[in-house]
């Protein structure tokens, strides 16, 4: 274990704090995320709600806490999706090589210049909105970008002389690929995987911001701001705390995945 | 020359593919748009007439082509929505988001390039942690948020605009550019943090090598190995990024667009897809794609220029 640099052991804290505060959030939250109170609309922050109440009388960290975890759960899912096969699509074509791979990294050219969200916006044009297709939509879209780390690792590493003496004391091609050069390329799909984590609570937030993603009463970070936007003058306070959870979240994994 | 050409075959192959890709991803959607269109009292024989009319009973590829070559002449057909041309649509909205665009890369390369080369001169002092943490901050703030908080700040509590509003450029042009500047900031910081950083790591690979240590040993001061050796090669591969970078601003105005009431490409997209209405999408879509693809295919060339040792190759 290398010793992390100062701005390594900021974005662990930044990252503990939030996953610290969103696990608690899954066992226990200080009131009710859904539940409206016609007495308590667009409260100050206070001491029984320290972010305020938004304009049904909700307890914001309640609901952020709930925000955050629908919003990382969606994270998580994506990034499943797209590492999983992008490693494998990574892998294949990376090891073997030849006119499939060609054509995939043509391909996979062509889906890089088009931007993230677009094509995410695409695809939920054509699917609808909703929790589980934004997850297909943008586990669908970070898929070619682990293809290309994974690919570009197996190139490397195939030439190398474990492989040669693994396929000589007659490992099959998945067993190389899998159990010997998989877990060389950790190094490199380890930040990938923080990095797209970063991509994915950015993107859900953006669609839900756009009202394009998760849908209410799911509480969600992007949803909230959307909320906040219209209540900027009479409620201030409504949009700084899913924002600063969503920048917490993002600068905390990025810092620490910073070499 | 030969260069060019091939790279003239890939772009007219990834632009086929975009093109075939935002085609055919409509087709698949469940639902006949011609049953949508005439409502659920229309009689088999209007919805199969209606069918015939639109093309719908071609074949895939045939309907590919007509659409293609449709779209090569500016016609995407008819929103369903405005029922007006979409080509109209998109022409009345795409001068704010080029204009924004514009202003948010401007903005990028203009505060970038400075701050990447100062605080890569400055990579010793003790501050650099705090130089590292703040263009981390920069790239971890979503647009739309900065959006929001620039709308609180500058608009309601400073007062120096009224959010919400909406000027037209054939009104007042001063006023549609300082309108923009908002938005564009909104666009631009998390370009800038992550501009900077890769200026920054650009300059300190080049610094490692030999020719630096070189023009040192011959006496130069740090100044003159940065500005007249390190900073032309360190450039190189920020034209890539900046292309980058390009597809990236307008990915993000389709969002900041919302946040500021600006109505160009972006909203007119979100609301396509609120509505259903996919020639629109489509259209929006391909319009944004091929104006990325052509950046790419741009500084591709003018890497021939710049860089003596691709022409080399």
């Amino acid at each position: 274990m290398k010793k992390l640099t100062a701005t390594q052991k900021i974005g662990l804290v930044l990252v503990i704090l939030v996953v610290g505060i969103t696990l608690v959030g899954l066992f226990y939250t200080p009131y009710e995320p859904n539940k409206m109170d016609g007495l308590s609309k667009n409260l100050a922050p206070s001491l029984a709600h320290p972010f305020g109440t938004d304009n049904f009388g909700r307890d914001i960290l309640s609901r952020v806490m709930d925000g955050a975890k629908t919003t990382f759960l969606i994270a998580i899912a994506t990034i499943i999706i797209g590492a999983v096969i992008g490693c494998i699509v990574g892998a294949i074509t990376g090891y073997f090589g030849g006119v499939v791979d060609e054509c995939l990294m043509r391909f996979n050219d062509v889906v890089a210049s088009i931007p993230s969200i677009l094509l995410a916006l695409l695809v939920v044009s054509i699917m609808g909105v909703g929790k589980y297709k934004i997850i297909f939509a943008l586990g669908l879209i970070f898929i070619p970008s682990f293809a290309r780390v994974i690919r570009s690792e197996f190139v490397a590493q195939k030439q190398l002389d474990y492989v040669k003496n693994a396929r000589l004391m007659g490992a099959s091609h998945v067993r190389i690929m899998f159990l010997h050069i998989m877990p060389n390329t950790l190094p490199i799909l380890l930040p990938s995987l923080a990095i797209g984590f970063n991509n994915a609570v950015l993107a859900e937030a953006s669609m839900s911001y756009l009202g394009l993603g998760v849908q209410p009463p799911d509480p969600s970070l992007g949803r909230m701001l959307s909320d906040a936007q219209s209540f900027l003058l009479t409620a201030p306070w409504y949009c700084i705390a899913p924002g600063i959870t969503i920048i917490i979240t993002v600068l905390g994994f990025s810092l620490l995945v910073e070499r | 020359m030969k260069y060019i050409i091939k790279k003239t075959i890939t772009l007219i192959l990834t632009l086929l593919t975009v093109t075939f890709l935002t085609f055919i991803a409509f087709e698949i959607i469940p639902g006949d748009s011609a049953l949508t269109s005439l409502g659920t009292d229309a009689t088999p024989e209007q919805v199969e007439a209606l069918r015939e009319e639109l093309g719908y009973n071609k074949p895939v590829l045939v309907r590919y082509k007509n659409w293609l070559f449709d779209a090569l002449t500016g016609d995407f057909g008819t929103s369903t929505n405005y029922k007006l041309p979409v080509s109209q649509l998109i022409k009345e909205r795409l001068p704010i988001t080029l204009s924004l665009a514009v202003i948010s890369i401007l903005l990028t390369v203009g505060i970038s390039v400075p701050l990447g080369i100062v605080t890569t001169k400055k990579r010793h002092s003790r501050f650099e942690g705090v130089h590292q943490f703040f263009i981390h901050l920069g790239m971890a703030i979503p647009p739309f948020f900065l959006g929001i908080m620039i709308t609180l700040v500058f608009g309601l509590t400073f007062k120096f605009f009224t959010p919400g509003t909406v000027i037209s450029f054939a009104d007042n042009k001063p006023q549609f550019f300082y309108y923009l500047i908002f938005p564009a900031i909104a666009v631009a910081v998390p370009k800038i943090a992550m501009m900077t950083k890769f200026l920054r790591s650009s300059i300190k690979r080049q610094l490692e090598l030999d020719y630096v240590r070189t023009a040192y040993s011959k006496g130069s001061s740090s100044n003159h190995v940065l500005y007249a050796h390190v900073l032309k090669n360190a450039l190189i591969p920020v034209i890539t990024f900046f292309a980058m970078m390009v597809a990236e601003v307008f990915a993000g105005s389709i969002v900041v667009e919302q946040v500021f009431n600006l109505p160009g490409l972006g909203r007119l997209l979100v609301s396509g897809i609120g509505n259903r209405d996919y020639p629109v999408v489509q259209a929006i879509v391909l319009y944004i794609a091929s104006l990325v693809i052509l950046m790419n295919f741009i500084v591709d060339v003018l890497y021939q220029f710049i860089d003596p040792r691709v022409r080399a190759e």
